[in-house]
């Protein structure tokens, strides 16, 4: 089931409704049918996946607190990842490393017949399966208790708004307020529906639009150079923001609405200053994860220079990876990995350029010229996420300014038209001057202090724009896959 | 509690001021976008005009939709539209054949394109399929659920807001004759649009017919023949910068019909006229394989010739 489906439409006012209705003590039961509903619309077959790892992550973890021994201790922990992460293994990565090493035998002219697994991926296991590893090493490191409600923990583990692709959520922020008895809160209701509206906008209105000029250029790179290039790419980095942002607007929204706070995933990440900063404000749920539980475990900055490049380059490429089974993802997140590593080699002789040309002196220029590089090395790497092959992402850069051309009146065919391409840029610049002016606590206070007819006025034009400008196509979320 | 009752208050107004607003839009986009858009002019066009003096008619995509000028073919109607494919057409034909008796000749494209399923959204009208299917057929050929179907088919403005400058700049309504619709463009860059059209429209090759094409083809052809109507298939004009960019791409016009050919042999009752190869001059083109005004004109009067010596008399 989509968020931007009118199958979510019925089933979440429906499944609200219920959730106020019964009592607090059994309200757990209705969100874990309604979250294991959500997730079997999709594909029925696949939820034994989930109850298997919701299961061994719930055994496991109360294995870990029944026994002080370290070593049974690690045996659980070590037992529960082995068994999460050999389902992820087998669904999303068994044909991928398997298709590898029968491209690699082909190298040295090795006829190898690889086997393969005729599954379909199942929809945010990625996801579910961090989720539960941060719970199995949370409760390993006596950072939380083990949950022995199993019908809690499995709604935890199972909860529908961020189920399918996050934000990825700590036992520690979100397991407490199953306990929690949320009442029929007209304004907190509002508030959500307000940030599910502004999802369903970013998505529908600008990332759905976007994707028709991006996927004619991308599924056809070699028919296009120079500027087509550069416009699909710059649209993808947008494409995704407002696709991936939009979700989890929609999924936080959709919490808030029933009394539960999930994490802000996103922070204008492409106004950041540096590639470490848009790691802050991009997917903030997942890139803390790889800090707390991959980063830090493996020695983080806590080492030699060396190892902590290392360490570095380790956690982007299985950042890559985790995004999904394609070489293309590995260069993605090897190459944000050589951005972070050079940074910070180059800091100290940046630093000294910086001084040496007084741009120190003029910190908003500075700033506006750390941006845009920022802005251009994200790109840079948006085009190995997005591209269908290494091969594709290597035409795109080595096309991006050979012949150039600035003819774009090809990318309008059989695709949005230019109204269609002003729309999306003048919904982009209205996005981020509300995102802008919500980081700046203006937009809220703002929209407070004004009249009813003002309110609502705003919300109309937000509302008629997704229905009017709406593109109700498109299928799934970009990050569905993951 | 007071406070909950003035939200539950605000929330009826909000409510209602919303369907109001709602129905407004639907009504303004109904009442004076609709009618100006080509397919439901055309549709306007047919339901007015066509007596029983209708003998041709001519379906399928934007090909016969801007090269058929009705006004030099007598007794006919360009009923076709654009992005039409042939499970369309199958579904128009099942009706109209049914309606209007007086129909002799089904015109149908026949061109290499028609059997690719290259369209990225061909069931974007859903009001205006919705007179052709029900909504079970509509909601399983257009993936769509029935309450989608019925959605689109009731609030067609819905992802359509940009119709609304028809109001706001009517200069860009198009001209629609008897279902023709008047293309006033002339093809600049032949070689770029023709390589960038056979990319499209045979992104899948070598797999370029669509089995679910061919398959309402053939239903359509039967359909005809049930009825005892004629079936010209005709080949519609192209540049020769198009047929170079087939050849660039591997495809073999030859090898192409001589296997569809093969599929229509055993209807008797189906002729062939071949156009691709008619026009040398691009100026007759408003793209790499679509004529404009004036090449429809001096195409339409050829066909008009070439129907009157073949069929009808």
């Amino acid at each position: 089931m989509l968020f931007n489906s009118i199958h979510f439409l019925i089933f979440f006012p429906i499944a609200v409704l219920l959730y106020f209705s019964i009592k607090h003590r059994h309200r757990w039961i209705l969100l874990l049918i309604a979250s294991y509903y959500f997730y079997m619309t999709w594909n029925a077959k696949y939820i034994i996946l989930l109850i298997i790892s919701t299961l061994t992550t719930y055994l496991c973890a109360l294995g870990i607190e029944k026994y002080n021994k370290d070593g049974i201790k690690k045996f659980f922990l070590w037992l529960c990842i082995i068994l999460n992460l050999s389902l992820l293994f087998t669904f999303k990565y068994f044909n991928f490393f398997s298709k590898s090493i029968e491209k690699f035998f082909e190298l040295f002219s090795v006829q190898f017949s690889s086997p393969a697994l005729n599954v379909l991926l199942p929809i945010g296991i990625s996801f579910y399966t961090f989720q539960k590893l941060s719970y199995i090493a949370d409760v390993y490191r006596e950072k939380i208790r083990a949950e022995t409600h199993l019908g809690i923990f499995a709604v935890y583990g199972s909860f529908f708004p961020q189920l399918v692709a996050g934000p990825i959520e700590r036992a520690e922020n979100l397991l407490h307020q199953f306990y929690e008895k949320h009442s029929f809160d007209f304004k907190r209701i509002f508030d959500g529906l307000k940030l599910m509206l502004w999802g369903f906008f970013k998505k529908v209105v600008i990332a759905d639009r976007l994707a028709i000029v991006v996927a004619q250029v991308y599924n056809n790179v070699d028919n296009y150079t120079g500027l087509p290039l550069i416009l699909a790419t710059v649209f993808f980095a947008f494409q995704i923001y407002c696709d991936f942002s939009g979700y989890s607007d929609i999924a936080i929204g959709a919490a808030q609405v029933m009394g539960f706070k999930l994490t802000d995933n996103f922070k204008r990440p492409y106004f950041s200053r540096s590639i470490a900063e848009f790691w802050r404000r991009w997917h903030i749920s997942l890139s803390s994860w790889f800090r707390d539980y991959l980063y830090i475990p493996i020695g983080g900055n806590r080492v030699t220079i060396p190892r902590w490049y290392l360490n570095i380059f380790i956690v982007f490429l299985v950042s890559g990876l985790w995004h999904g089974a394609s070489w293309t993802f590995v260069a993605w997140g090897g190459l944000h990995g050589a951005y972070l590593i050079f940074s910070l080699m180059t800091k100290t002789i940046r630093e000294k350029f910086s001084n040496a040309v007084g741009l120190n002196k003029i910190p908003k220029i500075h700033m506006i010229i750390q941006t845009i590089v920022t802005f251009i090395l994200v790109n840079a790497a948006w085009i190995f996420f997005r591209a269908n092959s290494l091969s594709d992402a290597v035409y795109v850069l080595t096309h991006l300014f050979s012949g150039l051309s600035f003819d774009i009146s090809g990318i309008s065919l059989g695709g949005i038209g230019y109204d269609g391409l002003f729309i999306a840029l003048a919904s982009i610049v209205l996005m981020e001057l509300v995102h802008f002016s919500q980081e700046h606590g203006g937009m809220r206070r703002f929209l407070s202090e004004r009249p009813a007819w003002f309110r609502w006025g705003a919300a109309f034009i937000i509302i008629f724009a997704i229905l009017l400008f709406g593109i109700f196509e498109s299928k799934q979320f970009i990050y569905f896959q993951f | 509690m007071n406070n909950n009752k003035k939200f539950v208050k605000s929330s009826v107004v909000f409510v209602l001021a919303f369907l109001i607003l709602l129905f407004l839009i639907d009504i303004l986009y109904i009442g004076l976008v609709l009618p100006q858009k080509h397919f439901y002019k055309s549709e306007a066009q047919f339901r007015q005009n066509s007596d029983d003096g209708l003998k041709i008619l001519f379906a399928g995509d934007s090909h016969p939709s801007w090269a058929v000028n009705p006004q030099y073919i007598k007794n006919s109607f360009n009923y076709a539209v654009p992005t039409e494919t042939y499970e369309q057409t199958y579904y128009k034909m099942r009706k109209v054949l049914n309606e209007k008796n007086s129909i002799e000749v089904l015109a149908l494209p026949y061109d290499l394109h028609s059997f690719a399923n290259y369209q990225s959204n061909p069931w974007s009208e859903v009001r205006y399929w919705s007179e052709f299917m029900d909504a079970d057929e509509l909601g399983k050929s257009s993936n769509k659920s029935i309450a989608s179907v019925y959605l689109y088919k009731y609030f067609p403005f819905l992802g359509k807001g940009n119709d609304f400058r028809i109001i706001l700049f009517p200069g860009e309504k198009s001209t629609v004759i008897s279902g023709w619709q008047q293309r006033e463009e002339v093809l600049t860059d032949a070689k770029k649009d023709a390589k960038q059209k056979a990319e499209l429209q045979f992104r899948n090759y070598p797999g370029i017919i669509d089995e679910k094409l061919l398959d309402f083809f053939l239903r359509a052809l039967d359909l005809a023949e049930g009825k005892h109507k004629k079936v010209i298939l005709i080949k519609y004009p192209i540049t020769n910068e198009y047929k170079a960019a087939l050849e660039a791409k591997g495809i073999k016009r030859g090898e192409f019909y001589s296997d569809l050919n093969k599929k229509i042999s055993k209807y008797g009752y189906v002729q062939v006229l071949d156009y691709q190869d008619l026009f040398d001059n691009n100026s007759l083109f408003s793209d790499s394989n679509h004529l404009n005004k004036n090449g429809a004109e001096i195409f339409s009067k050829r066909l008009n010739e070439d129907l009157r010596d073949s069929i009808i008399d």
